[in-house]
C-alpha cells in the first residue's frame, strides 16, 4: 500500500482484540492512544469498518460509535466515495513528537528503574503526609485535584497532576523526598501526558488522586502509601507498553 | 508552682516576641525603603523598575549578615504587573546551607511550570495581601523558592491603599529551633513550641521532633503576647508540656 496506507507494523498491537468488553470508550481510548503516540501518524487511513470490527472483536455498532467520537473530537476525518473511509488527522506538534522519540529512547529497564524510585519515594511521602499534613495542606492538595478535573490542555494537566506528588512531600515536611519528587516529575511528567496517549488517563488519575487523599485524609498511612504505589505503577506500566508499541515500529 | 510556671511563660514569651521584634525591625525597614523609591517613582510619572529596586542590595545585605538572628535569606517579592519591566519580581538575597557567600534567590517565576515560583498563592504572600497584617509561616518545606525547612516573617509594602509586595526575612527551621531551645529547657524537660495548627517549630524532647504534628498535650499554654503583636497572622504559638 501507499505511504499513507495501512503501513504500520505495530498495528497487531493497536487493533489486537480487547479484552476489556469492547466498549466505545475503550475503543475509542486505543486509537487515540495510537494516534497520540504517532503510532498511526498523520493521513493515515484506517482499515475499514468491518475489518477493524472484526479485529477489535467488537461490533461494528460499538466501532461505528467510537469512529463517531474521534471524528468529533478531531482525530478523525470521514472522505466518500471512492478511496474513500477514516483518515487520521494528527495535529502536528513539536513537542509531541519529541515525547514521542524521549519515550521510545527510554529503555524498558530504565522506565522500571524511575517506576521504582517513583513509588519509594512518593508512596513513603503519602504515608508520612498521613502523619503530619494540616488543614493547609489537605485544602491545597483538593484544590489540585479539582484543578486537574478541570483541566483543559495538556500542559495543565500535567501541571496538576506533578504539583500533587510534590505536595503531598511538601505536606510530608520533607525537604529532601520533595527534591526527588520533583526530580523525578521532571523525568517522567511529561512523558505521563503525552497528548492522547495518556498514561494515566485524566478520570483514573482524579480517581486516584482522591483516594490518595482520602486516605491522608483520614490519617491513614498505609491505605495512603498502597494508593500511591499503585497509582504511580499503573502509570509506569502503561509507559512501558507504549515504549514497546514505539519500539516496535 | 503555678506561679513558676507562669514566669517560665512569660521568659518563653519574652524571648519569642524578642525574636519576632528583631526579625521585623529589619524586614520594616525594608518596606519603608520600597515605599519610598514606589512613591518617588510615582512622582516622575513612572512605574519603578528592577533598577530600582537593584538600590535596596546593600540594606538587604546588611540584614542578611545583621547581629539579630541567622537568616537565611531576606528582601523584597513585588505584587505582579507593579514593576514597569518584569511582570513577577523579587529582590532577595540568601545564604546558601553552609556558606558565608550570599547570593540572589534565584527562582522560577513561569507560573506554567511545574516547580514555577507561584508565589502570589503563598500563605507568606498571600494573607499579607489580603488582611494588611504581619504573618509568621511555617516551618515548612519551601520547595519552589529556597528548596529548606524554613519559617517565613512576612509583611505587607503598602503606600496608601496600593499593595505593593511584601518584605519578608526566612530562618531555618533548625535555627530557630537552636534558638528556642533555652527557652524550653527552662520551661520543662519535655516541652514543645507549637504553632498555630498544632506543628513544632522547636522541642526539647526526642518524641516530638521539629516539623510534626505535636502529639495531645498533657497540658496547652498558648504564648501569653505583647500589645505590639496585635496585627501579626499565624500566632499565637503555644507551648505543650508533653
Amino acid at each position: 500500500m501507499s505511504e499513507r496506507g495501512e503501513s504500520g507494523t505495530p498495528r497487531h498491537v493497536i487493533f489486537a482484540p480487547l479484552a476489556d468488553g469492547g466498549r466505545v470508550d475503550v475503543v475509542g481510548r486505543r486509537i487515540s492512544e495510537a494516534i497520540g503516540l504517532g503510532l498511526i501518524t498523520d493521513g493515515e487511513q484506517l482499515p475499514s469498518e468491518t475489518e477493524l470490527a472484526g479485529a477489535l472483536n467488537v461490533s461494528t455498532v460499538t466501532l461505528r460509535e467510537a469512529l463517531s467520537s474521534l471524528r468529533q473530537q478531531g482525530l478523525l476525518e470521514t472522505r466518500r466515495g471512492r478511496g474513500g473511509g477514516s483518515f487520521v488527522r494528527a495535529p502536528a506538534d513539536a513537542s509531541t513528537a519529541r515525547l514521542r522519540k524521549l519515550l521510545r529512547e527510554t529503555g524498558v529497564h530504565e522506565l522500571r528503574e524511575i517506576g521504582d524510585q517513583h513509588v519509594a519515594v512518593a508512596g513513603t511521602a503519602a504515608r508520612l503526609a498521613a502523619e503530619r499534613a494540616s488543614a493547609d495542606h489537605l485544602g491545597r492538595l483538593r484544590d489540585l485535584i479539582d484543578q486537574l478535573a478541570e483541566a483543559t490542555t495538556v500542559g495543565e494537566r500535567r501541571r496538576a497532576d506533578g504539583r500533587f506528588h510534590i505536595e503531598i512531600a511538601a505536606a510530608a515536611q520533607s525537604t529532601r523526598l520533595t527534591r526527588q519528587e520533583i526530580d523525578l516529575q521532571g523525568e517522567i511528567g511529561e512523558l505521563l501526558w503525552i497528548p492522547l496517549g495518556e498514561a494515566v488517563h485524566l478520570d483514573e488519575a482524579v480517581e486516584q488522586h482522591r483516594e490518595i487523599l482520602d486516605a491522608i485524609e483520614a490519617h491513614d498511612g498505609e491505605r495512603a502509601r498502597a494508593a500511591t504505589e499503585a497509582h504511580i505503577e499503573h502509570g509506569i506500566a502503561r509507559l512501558i507498553e507504549f515504549h514497546l508499541q514505539l519500539a516496535q515500529r | 508552682m503555678a506561679n513558676a510556671q507562669e514566669l517560665d511563660d512569660r521568659v518563653a514569651a519574652t524571648r519569642v516576641e524578642t525574636l519576632l521584634n528583631e526579625v521585623f525591625a529589619g524586614v520594616g525597614a525594608l518596606a519603608a525603603r520600597v515605599v519610598a523609591l514606589y512613591e518617588r517613582a510615582s512622582a516622575e510619572g513612572r512605574a519603578p523598575s528592577t533598577a530600582d529596586l537593584a538600590a535596596l542590595r546593600p540594606i538587604i545585605l546588611e540584614h542578611l549578615r545583621g547581629p539579630g538572628p541567622a537568616l537565611a535569606g531576606t528582601g523584597v517579592i513585588m505584587a505582579p504587573g507593579l514593576l514597569a519591566d518584569e511582570p513577577r519580581w523579587l529582590e532577595w538575597l540568601r545564604l546558601p546551607l553552609g556558606s558565608d557567600e550570599p547570593c540572589p534567590l534565584s527562582v522560577d517565576l513561569d507560573p506554567h511550570s511545574v516547580a514555577g515560583y507561584e508565589y502570589t498563592s503563598t500563605e507568606w504572600f498571600a494573607a499579607p495581601r489580603r488582611s494588611g497584617r504581619r504573618v509568621v509561616v511555617g516551618p515548612y518545606v519551601d520547595y519552589a523558592g529556597t528548596d529548606e525547612y524554613i519559617l517565613t516573617f512576612a509583611e505587607p509594602i503598602r503606600s496608601g491603599e496600593r499593595f505593593l509586595g511584601v518584605a519578608a526575612a526566612d530562618i531555618r527551621a533548625g535555627d530557630f529551633e537552636q534558638a528556642m531551645l533555652p527557652v524550653l529547657d527552662a520551661t520543662a524537660p519535655r516541652a514543645a513550641l507549637v504553632n498555630a495548627f498544632g506543628r513544632v517549630i522547636a522541642s526539647n524532647s526526642p518524641e516530638t521532633l521539629l516539623g510534626l504534628l505535636a502529639p495531645e498535650a498533657r497540658q496547652e499554654r498558648p504564648l501569653p503576647r505583647g500589645g505590639e503583636w496585635a496585627d501579626c497572622d499565624g500566632l499565637p504559638w503555644s507551648i505543650r508540656t508533653v
